[in-house]
């Protein structure tokens, strides 16, 4: 096994290659056999150099906002001929070790001396040269740092023995369950086996995201054991990872091999977190996918739309995060450039769509912004609904060209689903939009933006949503946003804001949801029971909006429901959109927040 | 009627109406609150526990609702019931509605909700200018293609359609048997891994460049101490009876200038992405790193 180590202080220049080589791309693709799904390669236009196109103007967004405390590196770590394994296969003497280097925890991450700073390691890794059909995660089994005697001074991952020595998963028919016996151990900053196996198997394509430090007990205590002293932060050292190449094959996989490729993204932040004046700003692509999203973008109604669709983003970002967002560029992807295909997709296509239109953002600009592709309509395979929005993955990587580089949402949500129609109300006029003005549904797609960027940036959902009354409830490791139990209503698990209202869990001294909201609103509603629960009848609507308490987890931006919203005397009523303090604090370290 | 019974009475009707009205409402809410889900799963198990006597619910939902998302989502509903009087409501919305993706949204309710004797009514709109309504036809219609009429149209169909990712979206379903995938609870995003379609194929076409194929054209950027500048090169094997391979390369710049690197003073690494082999050759002396796609043959 060879390895390459390349360590590329320029390359974020580098990758301008990947714009620029479309006409190349075109030679394979037209090849029926090279792309089953025959679609012409992605060329973005940058929306700067395109007449009509929409210019933003996004109320308090602009690079203003940026920390200045924050600069990046990349580096690509190439090792070649690696073994693989199925997922049901042992990997013993299959792991391969990546030395990431020297690491000084001042120098490259902006720490001092007592441990302050917002700096992070972030490993983007995917498997490339596979020989054969489907394809092969790079499962981070270890991410250990040792100092120049070689003594070992933190091990962030720490998996059990019988993960090596029985397999991450037993399979049979096709699918396969996890051992119970692999899963991680304390010390570790993976919270449990499923918190680990998020970030190793993603949602779409075969991409795993790892960053660094992940829990920090000086911002607020997360529940897991997960945070030991000295894994909050990144010691200097020298970094080794362990990786096992994991492919999704039943048939063997012991003689094949392929080439493990590593990207890692370095963040100096030499700000500590939750600074009082600013948290930072995030930077978008927003990427115009189809003819008739960008044709509507060149309206004035459009253009208005559009910039009051991601001035709702900025003020939930800043309501209780104390983000913002930063610059904003726009790009076009239109019809005859494979536009029209990924105007409409199933969310089989998501994985596609992120790593073909990635591709088409120059690459000088790769890791500085989040890309969000606004396209017409997602739904699922077999279904007729469409889907908000998707993000890429729980913790997106900071770099383009994966299954994973982004988010996307559907603009056939408000009226006419059209960003040219949107918000008809006559109080609504080109020169004026007031919120309350402004459509719920168009709203909601705001608030979906905020709540997808928090995925990308490593935020799960408080609460899932569980299948049976059985089966255990999963969580965020957050101590802050309180658990919701699902409930059974008729034949199937619900989890809405009236499961959250019946949760008698404290949180913030004796608090419950129920006597924090009843607190705070009942003597403005009337209350209905349903369900056996009380809730607060507004306009024609029972719902139950809260929209100050923290002690409703459905007030956080990562609920797991759109909100309830109803126009009461020409005002919303809505419930909240609130980032807990350390959901604040997790999505700080991202390399995207600067 | 004494007053106990007037009393019971009372109740009972109270009772039986409340109870009406409340599986209404709670028919209401369960939908609503599928609907809240900002990322739901299969849908069709949800909507079969509600049962027939919620379709016409659903239908009232339908024609009360002025949002775009939610009627995606009664769609669907419906298109989960059989019987006639939802078919023949479904094509009628069909005939009535004027935008591409609900008319793309309903057709496919239909063929879901009456099967293939809806391709009568569908078959037409496999000449809808709209290609995201045609391939959601043709794609709904594949699923009775046993059907020898059917089958016959969509093989017409296949020879007739100009976008070829409108055929070939047809057969995204395909399951690739040499799979296997992780099964796992509710995921915060509705998708199970994606071993199958578009993507494992990619791969599977593309097979990895051995080392004395590196040889050949390649487009890509320069990037030296100015801005990078877009160059092609020819990159030629200088002896292949060392390990590694010795080569040279010769860079065509802007305004006809080449530049030649001769073996020794450079590195070459190959590496293969899912559409395209990918090299990069790094001149330390120079500062410069070409960075650049395999150009094929025509």
């Amino acid at each position: 096994m060879e390895s390459i180590r390349i360590v590329n202080r320029i390359f974020a220049l580098g990758l301008v290659v990947l714009a620029s080589a479309c006409s190349v791309l075109e030679d394979l693709s037209n090849t029926a056999t090279a792309l089953p799904t025959p679609v012409p390669p992605a060329k973005l236009y940058d929306g700067a150099t395109v007449s009509g196109a929409w210019t933003p103007a996004i109320a308090n967004a602009g690079t203003i906002n940026q920390k200045g405390s924050v600069t990046t590196d990349n580096r690509i770590l190439i090792t070649r001929g690696a073994g693989m394994v199925r997922f049901q296969d042992n990997w013993i003497n299959k792991e391969v070790t990546v030395d990431l280097g020297d690491f000084d925890s001042e120098a490259d991450f902006g720490y001092d001396s007592n441990g302050n700073g917002n700096g992070s390691l972030t490993l983007s890794a995917d498997v490339i040269n596979y020989p054969y059909t489907g394809g092969a995660y790079p499962v981070l089994t270890s991410l250990r740092v040792v100092n120049a005697s070689g003594v070992q001074l933190a091990e962030f991952v720490n998996v059990t023995s019988s993960c090596a020595s029985q397999g991450m998963w037993t399979c049979a028919g096709g699918y396969c369950d996890a051992n119970s016996a692999c899963t991680v151990q304390s010390p570790s900053t993976f919270f449990n086996r499923d918190d680990w196996d998020q970030h190793q198997t993603p949602p779409f394509g075969y991409s795993s995201i790892n960053s660094f430090p992940r829990c920090d007990s000086a911002v607020g205590t997360p529940s897991w054991s997960a945070c030991p002293a000295g894994l909050n932060k990144l010691p200097t050292g020298r970094y080794f990872a362990k990786f096992v190449l994991m492919s999704d094959r039943n048939l063997s996989v012991a003689s094949g091999s392929a080439d493990l490729r590593v990207r890692v993204t370095v963040k100096k932040d030499t700000i500590a977190r939750n600074d009082p004046t600013s948290n930072g700003a995030i930077n978008l692509n927003v990427i115009l996918v189809g003819n008739s999203n960008i044709d509507d973008s060149h309206t004035p109604k459009g253009a208005q739309n559009l910039n009051l669709l991601f001035g709702e983003v900025n003020r939930i970002l800043q309501n209780t995060s104390n983000i913002s967002i930063g610059d904003v560029k726009v790009y076009e992807w239109r019809d005859q450039d494979g536009g029209d295909y990924y105007s409409q997709i199933d969310y089989t296509q998501v994985g596609d769509l992120f790593m073909s239109g990635s591709q088409g953002i120059p690459l000088a600009e790769e890791g500085n912004a989040v890309n969000v592709f606004m396209v017409k309509d997602i739904q699922i395979s077999g279904a007729n609904f469409t889907i908000l929005g998707l993000a890429g993955a729980i913790l997106g990587p900071p770099v383009n060209g994966s299954y994973s580089s982004g988010l996307a949402f559907s603009t056939n949500v408000a009226t006419g689903g059209l960003l040219s129609s949107m918000n008809p109300s006559g109080n609504c006029t080109l020169s004026s939009c007031p919120r309350n003005s402004q459509e719920g549904d168009f709203l909601e797609m705001g608030a979906t933006i905020a709540h997808e960027l928090g995925h990308y940036l490593g935020l799960n959902h408080p609460s899932e949503k569980v299948a049976s009354s059985g089966e255990t409830q999963r969580v965020d490791q957050l101590s802050d946003t309180p658990t919701c139990a699902a409930r059974q209503v008729g034949a199937s698990m619900e989890l809405n804001q009236y499961s959250c209202f019946v949760d008698t869990a404290t949180q913030f001294g004796s608090r419950t949801c129920s006597n924090a909201c009843n607190s705070e609103i009942q003597s403005t509603y009337p209350t209905v029971s349903v369900n056996n629960a009380v809730y607060f009848k507004t306009g024609s609507k029972t719902s139950y909006y809260c929209p100050l308490s923290k002690e409703c987890q459905y007030n956080h931006v990562m609920w797991y429901t759109t909100k309830e919203r109803s126009l009461v005397s020409g005002q919303w009523r809505e419930d909240g959109n609130i980032f807990s303090d350390q959901s604040s604090a997790i999505i700080q370290w991202s390399p995207f927040v600067r | 009627m004494n007053i106990l019974a007037l009393i019971l009475l009372t109740i009972s009707t109270f009772s039986i109406e409340a109870l009406a009205a409340r599986t209404e409402a709670e028919i209401r809410d369960s939908i609503r609150g599928f609907i809240s889900q900002r990322h739901p799963g299969p849908s069709e198990s949800f909507w079969k526990e509600l049962g027939p006597e919620s379709v016409p619910v659903i239908r009232r939902m339908y024609q009360e609702s002025s949002s775009n998302i939610e009627k995606t989502f009664l769609i669907d509903g419906l298109s989960r019931f059989s019987d006639a009087a939802t078919g023949d409501f479904l094509k009628n919305e069909v005939e009535t509605s004027s935008d591409g993706i609900t008319r793309k949204k309903l057709l496919s309710a239909v063929i879901r909700s009456q099967g293939e004797s809806s391709f009568d009514f569908v078959e037409p709109y496999l000449k809808d200018s709209d290609p995201h309504v045609r391939m959601a036809v043709a794609t709904g219609l594949n699923d009775f293609s046993q059907k020898e009429k059917v089958r016959q149209r969509l093989e017409r169909f296949r020879k007739e359609e100009k976008k070829p990712w409108v055929v070939a979206g047809m057969d995204r379903s395909r399951k690739d048997s040499e799979i296997q995938k992780p099964r796992r609870a509710e995921t915060p995003i509705p998708v199970g891994f994606q071993p199958s379609g578009e993507s494992n194929q990619k791969s599977a076409a593309l097979k990895p460049l051995s080392e004395k194929d590196w040889a050949g054209n390649w487009k890509g950027q320069l990037i030296s101490s100015g801005n990078p500048v877009a160059v092609e090169a020819s990159l030629v094997m200088v002896d292949a009876s060392v390990r590694p391979l010795t080569w040279k390369v010769t860079l065509s710049l802007p305004k006809k200038v080449k530049q030649e690197w001769r073996s020794g003073d450079f590195t070459v690494h190959y590496f293969m992405s899912n559409l395209s082999h990918w090299i990069e050759l790094r001149h330390p002396k120079l500062d410069a790193v070409f960075i650049a796609q395999k150009r094929e043959a025509k």
